[in-house]
């Protein structure tokens, strides 16, 4: 199910309206435009292909959780269109029909529990589709375990009782407990420890495999660049960037420029090419940097 | 920029640089002002005065009307009371025991009027203030009740952070609704309509939102060692100065001149 966005703007200031809405596209793009600073995202336009893992990284107030609000119909660009599997989601309908195939996660999802068992609010999503009591059972649990939660152990207890880590599993479930196609997270590892966010991490790449495209904002280019297939760089509301990790990543000066870096082993491997060091183009994560240096380091000691 | 009940409009006006204890004090005498014209006659200088006030604040008119347009409602129940119970005069209507009369419509556009003033007059108190200079000058004002055990600056904290994180719930009470809506929740009509559920999915985390905000605000506090407001100074104390003294001149002339309206015959 491809999302595209066409030539999309969006400004706080000048947001489609209702009436808009009705007009239309046409009505939308008439009317003052907003000053040029006022514009939170600027000209977006990328096609999200099915089965991708799609990174999304940018500096502070870059348009990143703004961007992914218009994945749903959260946000209608100002300017542009938003194309779910080929219809305009400024229909009220379509925009319905997309949030049941697109499965919104928010930064610290687990602000939003409001239930009195876990059951109750990982249920929240399938019931408000209007399934029958034994579909939204199985939804919960099938939820449930694809979070690695132990529906027995879990399910009667109150969300507020459970550990952060718990909690936000429990609002993840929430969201996959609608069986969506695209799942999108802002900055789903925020605010963990290491060890918590490679388990985080894990459950993404696993829901990834069992065929969802994954859209993901990240501040971190390591983790970027080891699971995305490609990867938008914001800047200033604008694409900076949009390529493989590879692509991305080679431009480590105009990174920099935004207030983003590159991998770790990828910045080495830079500065090691910039001493003077022959080493091949490419993508450098901490196993291949490795492995070249010692086979340069085997080719001169011979 | 958008004008909101009880958000600060920027700028350097006479009405900005008052003193926000004499703006407190005089925005109360307007009120007593408002309340003691007796008919459409006093209530015109009113409103003149008052427009005159926001002229004078440069706030444009339409920001000001919008700025009450949420309590609005207020003055509409508060009308439709007096078209029904207050009787006398011509009756033109009447269903069983609902009644409207001259005299109902007339209390009701005359309370409507009113209240729109009062409302107005309070807005603009907030629009010229910072918040901080109203909870400043709050706790001034109250400070000779301490006598009597009143904690005035307990209260002016307690107002003053209450001020501060209205924005932020508002805020967060955005990213809350549209987490529940990408769930599939529908508030489009009204948010009661599917019942406690709905309501539940967003009161619930504001309300653990605002008791978590309200323990790391107090930790916060207590690790830089606030002691309430004993032997604490100011940095920029305030003063009275002979722009407060010509606001309390105007009003002066605004109090007399509604007076003089209440003997203008009906
Ligand atoms: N509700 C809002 N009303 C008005 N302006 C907003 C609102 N939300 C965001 N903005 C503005 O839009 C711009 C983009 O914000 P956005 O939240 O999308 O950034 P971001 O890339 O997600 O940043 P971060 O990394 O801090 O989460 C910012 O300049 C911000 O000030
Ligand atoms: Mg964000």
């Amino acid at each position: 199910m491809p999302i595209a966005f066409e030539d999309v703007s969006f400004s706080y200031h000048a947001p489609a309206t209702k009436k808009r809405a009705k007009k239309g596209v046409s009505a939308a793009r008439k009317g003052a435009p907003p000053p040029p600073e006022a514009w939170a995202l600027k000209d977006i336009d990328f096609c999200l292909e099915d089965g991708e893992f799609f990174g999304i990284a940018g500096h502070t107030g870059s348009g990143k959780s703004t961007l992914i609000q218009h994945t749903n119909g959260l946000l209608h660009p100002t300017v542009g269109r938003v194309l779910v599997d080929g219809q305009d989601i400024l229909d009220k309908k379509e925009a319905t029909r997309a949030r049941s195939k697109v499965g919104l996660v928010f930064q610290y999802p687990e602000y939003q529990l409001f239930a009195a068992t876990v059951y109750d609010d990982v249920a929240f999503g399938p019931r408000n589709m209007g399934l029958a009591p034994d579909a939204v059972d199985a939804c919960v649990h099938e939820a449930l375990a694809q979070v690695a939660l132990d529906f027995d152990t879990v399910q009667g207890r109150s969300p507020f009782e459970l550990s952060g880590g718990q909690q936000r599993r429990v609002a993840f479930a929430g969201v996959l407990a609608m069986k969506p196609s695209v799942l999108v997270l802002d900055e789903p590892v925020a605010g963990l420890d290491p060890a918590a966010r490679r388990d985080f991490l894990g459950l993404i790449t696993g829901f990834h495999d069992e065929g969802l495209t994954v859209v993901i904002v990240s501040h971190n280019m390591d983790d970027l660049a080891r699971l995305c297939d490609r990867i938008l760089v914001l800047k200033e509301g604008e694409m900076l960037m949009l390529g493989t990790p590879e692509e991305v990543f080679s431009h480590e000066g105009a990174l920099r420029e935004v207030g983003l870096g590159v991998p770790a082993a990828q910045r080495m491997a830079n500065s090691l090419k910039g001493a003077g060091l022959d080493l091949e183009g490419g993508l450098y994560d901490t196993a291949r940097l490795a492995d070249s240096l010692a086979a340069l380091y085997h080719a001169a000691v011979r | 920029m958008i004008a909101i009940f009880g958000r600060y409009w920027p700028g350097t006006s006479p009405l900005h640089r008052m003193d926000p204890r004499a703006k407190l004090l005089l925005a109360f005498f307007v009120m007593v002002v408002i309340f003691s014209a007796q008919s459409f006659w006093g209530l015109a200088v009113c409103a003149a005065f008052v427009f005159g006030f926001f002229a004078c604040a440069r706030i444009p008119l339409v920001q000001a009307i919008r700025s009450v347009g949420l309590l609005f409602f207020i003055v509409v129940v508060a009308a439709l009371f007096n078209v029904f119970f207050v009787q006398g005069g011509t009756v033109f209507f009447h269903f069983g025991p609902i009644q409207v009369s001259e005299a109902g419509l007339y209390q009701a556009a005359f309370i409507g009027c009113r209240l729109s003033l009062l409302l107005l007059s309070m807005s603009l108190l907030t629009l010229t203030t910072t918040t901080l200079d109203i909870t400043d000058a709050f706790e001034y004002l109250l400070t000779p009740f301490e006598r009597f055990g009143l904690p005035a600056h307990e209260l002016s904290m307690m107002m003053g952070i209450a001020l501060r994180f209205l924005p932020q719930f508002a805020f967060e009470l955005q990213t809350i609704h549209r987490a529940q809506v990408s769930r599939g929740a529908n508030f489009s009509n009204s948010p009661w309509k599917g019942g406690l559920h709905m309501v539940g999915s967003l009161m619930v985390p504001l309300f653990t939102s605002a008791f978590r905000h309200a323990e790391t605000l107090s930790l916060a506090m207590d690790s830089r060692c606030y002691h309430g407001g004993v032997g604490r100074t100011r940095l920029a104390p305030l003063a009275y100065g002979p722009l407060d003294r010509r606001a309390l001149a105007v009003i002066v002339v605004m109090f007399v001149l509604v007076l003089a309206t209440n003997f203008i015959p009906r």
